[in-house]
């Protein structure tokens, strides 16, 4: 401290031009310009300056919490160092960034590490924020596993903890039910259920400022429920498959299915929906359980619909338009009207039978559908030109009980649709 | 682009103001240059800048170069404003491109200075509030020592390490995965 007020001092008198060649004016510098300058550094490079001096030891980790975006995703911080030792920095950065009082807008972080090194922690971190959890995979090479990455664990109560949690993104991770001493204490809705089954969903539970929430690759991730009042904004990237034989559950809830509180959602994306097995398509409709739950938002990105085929080898080479006749229509347990549905975005898309399908459900049940973008797949599998007209005829063809809506067939890098692209295309090629 | 207070700002243009170095240096610069600087805009819409603006923490030396700075980067932004209006958006974007790139080399070459120079104009960039100014130096410095060891930046800027070897021994198992 001693020497620091020393130097400044120096500074001072340095300002008005005399320049002195051996001296040292970077360290002269103000903290908050010493800071801007380590921000604009790598965060590896910037934490090595903590071996310059005394003056210097302190203050990568001070520029990283005066920022309203901290971002720790560096590969380096996730794999060169003791999950225990890492936790440790992360925590002091957050206290820090406490202390500064400074608004955070963003906090991400990769995390590589065997199952649950980082649980309790991550626990922490997600409950004392307050605006938007990231807690991203590692950045993949190209071709890596993407579930090897990091599966880590969380206690679904995890969210009890009262924060004004905003935005929240979630990777690789997976949710675990509650102990059971949470649900001692835990909704009304547990303590009515007098023998809690193994498959009771783990629950995302009163972040009733949540606005936004998205999973992605969290494979793990079967049962769950949201209670999020308040969210608008949902996606939900992985794998939404589950086998038939297993249970007739809907593998993401959202809302109180008791009180049917169902969040009003502007805008859904999910992805890989519906999967199963293709032998009687009207048996298969409870794969589209989010129907219900996204039937009032505005905007609905879909990505891979139906297409790739676990329970029967992997296969996703479904039959591409060869066949004229329509399949039946879905029909669900409760009709719905897509009151709301402004704009519908499919990515990846390939003409597959059950996209069809699903997308005359849709044009019947949306009257003000504004416009139906559908971004054709990438690379392997891609439609051609003659696929793509074929498509745009099938589709034109479609009931609509919208009179307005517009739709346009193109290639991925052609849309231009108003629409934020959550569902990165590539990202799901690589799996 | 071409708002309703073009001319406003034309009238702006003609204004001048006189900035003082602390070596009582004056200064004549356009109110559209100075107001770059977030503290002298201030200034002016306080009202306090007749008889001229005082900058006691800023040479004559450094003044004039960050008045070269401002004055490049007013006219760019005037003349972005002046060209919406007679060209078609093709032509617009093509001249928005022929700027963007001669400022840039004009930012370039304003950085080839001592380094001495470099630490007084971030000094007085923070102390003017001029943004652009003070991102283009502190990135020259990042720059400087991208990818250098501990030693290196030490021996370039003459950092004295005050630290005894066990704190530096601690520092570095600390932030071990930093220095791989």
């Amino acid at each position: 401290m001693e020497s620091h007020s020393r130097r400044r001092c120096r500074r001072r008198s340095n300002v008005a031009g005399s320049v002195m060649e051996e001296e040292d004016r970077l360290s002269s510098l103000p903290d908050d310009l010493l800071h801007s300058i380590l921000r604009s550094l790598q965060l590896k490079n910037a934490a090595s300056t903590s071996a310059l001096s005394r003056r210097w030891a302190p203050q990568w980790l001070c520029a990283l919490a005066s920022s309203p975006a901290i971002d720790l995703t560096d590969r380096d911080f996730a794999r060169g160092q003791s999950p225990s030792r890492a936790a440790a920095t992360v925590s002091r950065c957050l206290q820090l960034h406490a202390e500064y009082g400074a608004p955070l807008h963003a906090f991400r972080i990769a995390l590589c590490s065997g199952a649950g090194a980082f649980g309790l922690d991550v626990v922490g971190w997600v409950a004392t924020r307050d605006v938007e959890v990231d807690l991203a995979p590692p950045q993949k090479d190209e071709g890596a596993d993407l579930g090897a990455a990091a599966l880590m664990e969380l206690p679904s109560d995890v969210f009890r903890a009262r924060s004004s949690l905003e935005r929240l993104s979630l990777g690789g991770f997976s949710l675990a039910s509650p102990p059971s001493r949470s649900r001692r204490q835990g909704s009304p809705v547990s303590a009515r259920s007098p023998s809690p089954t193994p498959t009771s969903p783990a629950r995302l539970s009163r972040p009733e400022t949540l606005r936004v929430l998205q999973l992605l690759g969290c494979p793990a991730v079967r049962k769950l429920r949201i209670v999020a009042p308040a969210l608008e904004s949902f996606a939900f990237l992985g794998p939404v498959y589950f086998r038939v034989t297993e249970d007739y559950d809907i593998p993401v809830e959202l809302g109180e299915t008791e009180t049917t509180a169902i969040p009003a959602l502007r805008d859904a994306c999910m992805c890989h929906l519906g999967f199963g097995e293709y032998e009687n398509p009207s048996a298969q409709d409870y794969e589209y359980p989010f129907l219900y739950y996204v039937a009032h938002a505005w905007v609905l990105t879909l990505c891979y619909i139906g297409l790739l085929l676990p329970s029967d080898g992997g296969s996703c080479s479904e039959a591409v338009l060869t066949d004229e006749s329509d399949d039946d229509d879905i029909v669900l347990d409760y009709e719905v009207v897509l009151d709301r549905l402004t704009l519908i975005k499919v990515v990846n898309f390939r003409g597959a039978r059950r996209e069809l399908r699903l997308l005359r459900f849709f044009l019947k049940r949306a009257p003000v559908l504004e416009q139906l973008v559908l971004a054709t797949v990438e690379g392997e599998g891609a439609p051609g030109d003659e696929q793509l007209k074929a498509i745009r005829e099938r589709v034109s063809g479609m009931q609509k009980a919208s009179r307005d809506a517009r739709i346009s067939v193109c290639r991925p890098n052609a849309d231009d649709s108003p629409s934020p692209n959550h569902a990165h295309p590539r990202f799901f090629h690589e799996k | 682009m071409a708002s309703a207070g073009s001319g406003d700002e034309k009238a702006a243009a003609a204004a001048m103001i006189t900035l003082i170095s602390s070596d009582n240096e004056k200064f004549e610069v356009t109110e559209a240059t100075a107001t770059l600087s977030q503290t002298i805009r201030h200034m002016i819409e306080d009202g306090c800048t007749d008889g001229g603006v005082p900058l006691p923490n800023v040479t004559s030396k450094i003044l004039a170069r960050v008045i070269e700075y401002c004055k490049k980067h007013a006219t760019a932004a005037a003349g972005e404003e002046g060209s919406s209006s007679s060209f078609s958006d093709a032509a617009f974007l093509e001249v928005d491109r022929a700027f963007l790139e001669e400022l840039e080399e004009f930012d370039d070459a304003f950085l080839e200075v001592d380094r001495a120079t470099l630490f007084d104009l971030i000094l007085a960039a923070n102390y003017l509030d001029i943004k652009g100014l003070l991102n283009l130096t502190c990135q020259k410095v990042a720059d400087s020592v991208k990818g250098k060891t501990p030693e290196q930046i030490r021996e370039m800027y003459n950092i004295v390490n005050d630290l005894t070897p066990e704190e530096e021994a601690e520092i570095r198992r600390e932030t071990q995965w930093a220095f791989e």
